[in-house]
């Protein structure tokens, strides 16, 4: 396996497991879907470098996260098969027009779905930011494992002005915490120096 | 010894349910104890109470085994310090009586004591017998082997047990069906299944992708063994690590490997292909849906949702025939491969259950807040060939079946420490053969002086273990010595 | 004239129903020999003199045992062709195992015969050959094809070659062990009198029964554990783990676990001889339902095994 990190990560993350065993065990053997979020902040010295990728977009675009450099970015990983991530995109959609102008963007990570389903899906919620399609996503999934990897479908990555994930949330997001973690990640001046 | 006797029955014993009733985390069948139990409601409780459907896992097979342990080390750590013990210290002396021994041989001889020593000696130290040779006697053993072989076999059994436990810690065992096309990462998001370990690390999978470029199937097409599957081959391009990205066959027996996380092909089935236009006319689905397969024949079932279609949701549930026929008791598939592939659906409104955010499973519907689409007071359902369309009473929607794809399941598993596993099964064989093949015995000459100025030579053997000592081993060094060849008369004789 | 697979599998067919007769006529000779024995058990013990029956026996053994031989080599001519027709190692499904093990077991009690005095086995081990050769072109018949590919696999050469060994010496343990009970029971009580007592008296020496048991149970031993430690590593080769407690797994583990038993209480004082048998029994036996018990009753990953 890959190198090894510190114990506070793993430890947050046999409580992902927990959580996600338990809404396993309870539905089906489908797929793993997070119905609880956890939420971890990393404080900017302890963050690490997401790896740059390229996808192609759900509207036919190309998308590539060097173009993004120096901005706050959300990841979102969904799929329109996806129970939590209905109940969370209202809330994706909100924060993502809210802090538009400081200059934050939003990006889907369309995952095990298919093209139509998902272009309704975001049509159904007025999600007007960017997605990246299931069959290019492998490498926008991956691109995160040096730092945390996404765990969960839904998870929410906040990649900060360096290029390095500040925050992850597994599971579903409310609206109060991921308008929390945007914003002061946007509001980092100086971040990691 | 009684003691590991009588653990290893009960332990034999104790094993013996854990094959009756279904187990639960036992790969076959993980149905198989709910179904039990709805059978049997009455004897179901009293068996998990006492731990039927976790044999392996429950407290009193642990119990046996841990014991088993215990006394197994409890005896092989003072078997080692005898050893060691024995194989520094020289042979013992040779009891008084020689002739009550195995294969006794007395001859007399003319030639002088110290001349037969010698020979004897230099016989039996080429045969490489520990050896000890006084004025009067040959002491001589070997086969110490046979005890080391056995404590290699009961310390390596040991090692075996504690890397396979360990392994087990911090691997895992996950699941995930990809359809041809369709595209894995592995990351825990992507898995159908994970069951991990108490310390895996579920942060930290190997970094690794692959799209399912093909799943190959060829079927027996004529024969005793028609519909038999001949070859499943998955044709993977993956990439490891950020490298290049490279082409791979899996094949049940012929996993991909990469670090030790390695991708088993353990199932396969169909995946129709199809569009769903909702009642606005536009395609709120297009793409293959995972059906499961049901029988040898891969008649299967499914369902698919399409939660954003307007003005109402849809859903479809139905089945699908490779190879549909019709038979007295209705449509069935005659063969596995896709020579007439039909999709049976009936159709859903309403409201699908999304909305509360439970996680819901991909193959089954929430009928609570759904209605069946009905035509002429009756469900409405439609058989579709590849190409045709079914149109839902009402304008609704519809749903045109565009093709068969197919896909497959992979079985992954990360178990590292496969090497101290490996080399402890080799020295638990070799161990075992060796304490079982080799003889631990004793071999002693002795010479006196007759009466009548010659020598009076007695050879014997003794066996440490419950076989006798090969009978040539004697008849060489009688030989050696140039003894009598036919003892018989001779001993009697002397040991009189 | 070019044999196809189809002749071959037809020749088969042939050789493992003349092995079965054959067979059937060596049970009947050696039948008459035990007859013989007995008989000839009466006249030590009570001193009446019946004619020539000794030599007589002696030569319906000898016959007892070409016969043996010949039935023998008409079953391995059966496995032969067998894989001749399906192109592959011809222990690919029930049926073939079963006359793989049979053919094991054969094998087994000759290369004893040649060494030792166990001609008075030879009756049971016909028995049981036969059984299981029965049993096989009646219940288990499958025609000769290609291997389901889970199967195909050099482990599956390996894992069942050394099962099926394993097997076959374990059967001629089993008859020693067996025999080795009764003629125990008949020297203890001294009798020869009763039917029963008279043939446990014409039987080979405790002693040597014992002996045969004991190199029966110790050479298929550790083939019995690489059996199970291949099985292992196929297993983690084909489902990624190497065990899992299914139940063919799991009646290979308990047959193993019995023999330990057996061969540890063969070094306990007290429990040497006759209760130390009865846990090789009792391994056999664990055997004897792995082999069948398990493939019909119970359904677990090894069910495409086929029946």
């Amino acid at each position: 396996m890959k190198s090894r990190r510190g114990g506070r990560a793993r430890a947050a993350a046999v409580l992902v497991v927990a959580t996600i065993g338990l809404s396993a065990c309870t539905t089906d053997p489908g797929t793993p879907t997070a119905t609880d979020g956890v939420v971890e902040v990393i404080s900017a010295e302890d963050r690490r470098q997401v790896e740059p990728f390229t996808g192609q977009l759900l509207d036919g675009g190309r998308f590539d996260s060097t173009a993004l450099a120096g901005k706050v970015v959300v990841y979102n990983v969904w799929g329109s098969w996806c129970a939590p991530c209905r109940t969370e995109a209202p809330v994706l959609k909100r924060v993502s027009e809210e802090t538009q102008d400081l200059g934050v963007r939003f990006v889907g990570i369309n995952v095990r779905d298919n093209d139509a389903a998902a272009r309704a899906f975001e049509e159904n919620y007025g999600i007007e930011y960017p997605s990246i399609t299931t069959d290019t996503s492998s490498d926008a999934v991956l691109a995160f494992g040096p730092a945390l990897p996404p765990s969960a479908v839904p998870s929410t990555l906040v990649v900060d002005t360096q290029g390095r994930l500040a925050a992850r949330i597994v599971g579903p997001t409310d609206y109060s915490t991921l308008s929390t973690i945007v914003t002061e990640t946007a509001a980092e001046t100086d971040p990691g120096q | 010894m009684r003691t590991a006797v009588i653990l290893l029955a009960l332990l034999a014993l104790a094993a013996i349910p854990g094959s009756l009733f279904p187990q639960r985390n036992v790969a076959s069948d993980p149905a198989a104890v709910i179904q039990y139990t709805q059978e049997h409601p009455r004897l179901a409780p009293w068996l998990d109470r006492l731990g039927m459907f976790d044999v392996y896992a429950s407290p009193w097979f642990a119990a046996i085994y841990v014991l088993l342990l215990v006394s197994m080390t409890g005896c092989v750590l003072p078997r080692s310090r005898r050893l060691w013990q024995s194989v520094r210290s020289a042979p013992p002396p040779a009891p008084r009586n020689l002739a009550r021994l195995e294969g006794h041989r007395a001859w007399e001889t003319t030639r002088e004591p110290a001349e037969i020593i010698a020979t004897a000696a230099g016989h039996l130290r080429r045969r490489r017998f520990r050896m000890v040779a006084t004025a009067d006697e040959v002491r001589a053993e070997r086969g110490y082997l046979r005890e080391v072989g056995n404590l290699a076999f009961h310390l390596s059994l040991l090692v075996l047990l504690v890397g396979i436990a360990a392994g087990k810690l911090v691997g895992f065992e996950g699941r995930v069906a990809v359809t041809e096309g369709g595209a894995f990462a592995n990351d825990l998001s992507q898995y159908d299944a994970f069951s991990p370990s108490a310390w895996t690390d579920v942060d930290d999978l190997e970094p690794l992708s692959f799209r399912l470029e093909e799943f190959d199937v060829s079927y027996q097409t004529s024969g005793s063994n028609l519909g038999q599957p001949s070859q499943f081959a998955a044709r993977l391009a993956y990439r490891a690590g950020g490298g290049e990205e490279q082409t791979v066959t899996v094949e049940p027996n012929h996993p991909l490997d990469v670090n030790e996380t390695k991708f088993f092909l353990t199932g396969n089935g169909y995946a129709p292909v199809v569009t769903v236009r909702d009642g606005r006319g536009k395609a709120v689905f297009t793409g293959p849906v995972q059906f499961l397969p049901l029988d040898t024949s891969y008649a299967s079932d499914g369902v698919i949702k399409a939660p954003d279609a307007q003005p109402t949701q849809l859903a479809f549930e139905g089945f699908f025939l490779p190879t549909a026929d019709v038979g007295p008791q209705g449509p069935y598939s005659m063969f596995p491969d896709t020579l007439n592939p039909q999709l049976f659906l009936t159709a859903y409104t309403g409201d699908l259950g999304f909305a509360d955010g439970v996680p819901q499973s991909v193959f089954t519907l929430d009928k609570d807040e759904l209605t069946q689409v009905r035509r002429n007071g009756k469900p409405f359902s439609q058989a579709l060939s590849v190409g045709e369309t079914m149109q839902l009473p009402g304008g609704r929607g519809s749903l045109t079946f565009d093709g068969v794809s197919r896909f497959a399941n992979f079985q992954i598993a990360y178990d590292p420490g496969k090497e101290i596993t490996l080399a402890a099964a080799v020295v638990l064989l070799v161990g075992l053969t060796a304490s079982l093949a080799i003889r631990r015995r004793r071999l002693w000459l002795r010479v006196r002086p007759t009466e009548g100025g010659g020598s009076l030579v007695e050879v014997a053997g003794y066996s440490l273990t419950r076989r006798e000592p090969p009978p040539e081993e004697i008849a060489d060094l009688v030989a050696a010595l140039h003894g009598p060849h036919h003892s018989a008369t001779a001993s009697k004789d002397a040991s009189a | 004239m070019i044999l196809d697979e189809q002749t071959f599998a037809q020749l088969s067919n042939g050789l493992v129903y003349s092995a079965i007769a054959v067979y059937a006529l060596a049970m009947l000779a050696y039948a008459a020999e035990t007859a013989g024995r007995m008989a000839g058990a009466r006249v030590a013990v009570t001193g009446t003199v019946v004619a020539d029956s000794p030599s007589r026996s002696r030569l319906l053994g000898a016959f007892g045992t070409s016969l043996t031989v010949l039935a023998f080599l008409l079953n391995l001519g059966g496995v032969v062709t067998r894989g001749l027709a399906a192109g592959r190692v011809p222990w690919g499904n029930m049926y073939e195992f079963v006359l793989v093990c049979a053919l094991a077991a054969g094998a087994a009690y000759l290369a004893f015969l040649s060494r030792r005095p166990v001609r008075a086995f030879g009756v049971w081990i016909v028995a049981i050959v036969l059984l299981a050769l029965g049993l096989a072109v009646t219940v288990l018949y499958t025609p000769a094809g290609a291997l389901v590919p889970v199967l195909d696999s050099y482990w599956l050469v390996i894992h069942v070659a050394a099962a099926i060994t394993g097997g076959g010496v374990f059967t001629v343990g089993a008859v020693a062990t067996g025999l080795f009970l009764v003629r125990h029971r008949q020297e203890r009580r001294g009798t020869a009198q009763a039917p029963r007592g008279r043939y446990a008296a014409s039987l080979p020496t405790t002693r040597t029964l014992e002996q045969v048991a004991h190199t029966a149970h110790i050479f298929a031993f550790p083939i019995w554990t690489f059996a199970v430690i291949a099985g292992a590593i196929w297993a983690e080769n084909s489902w990624g783990r190497y065990w899992g407690w299914d139940p063919k797994e799991t009646w290979a583990f308990i047959t193993w676990v019995f023999y330990a038993a057996h061969l540890h209480a063969q070094a306990t004082a007290g429990w040497r001889g006759v209760r130390a048998s009865w846990f090789a029994l009792a391994g056999y036996a664990a055997f004897l339902f792995n082999f069948f018990g398990v493939n019909l009753w119970i359904t677990g990953l090894h069910s495409y095994a086929g029946v």
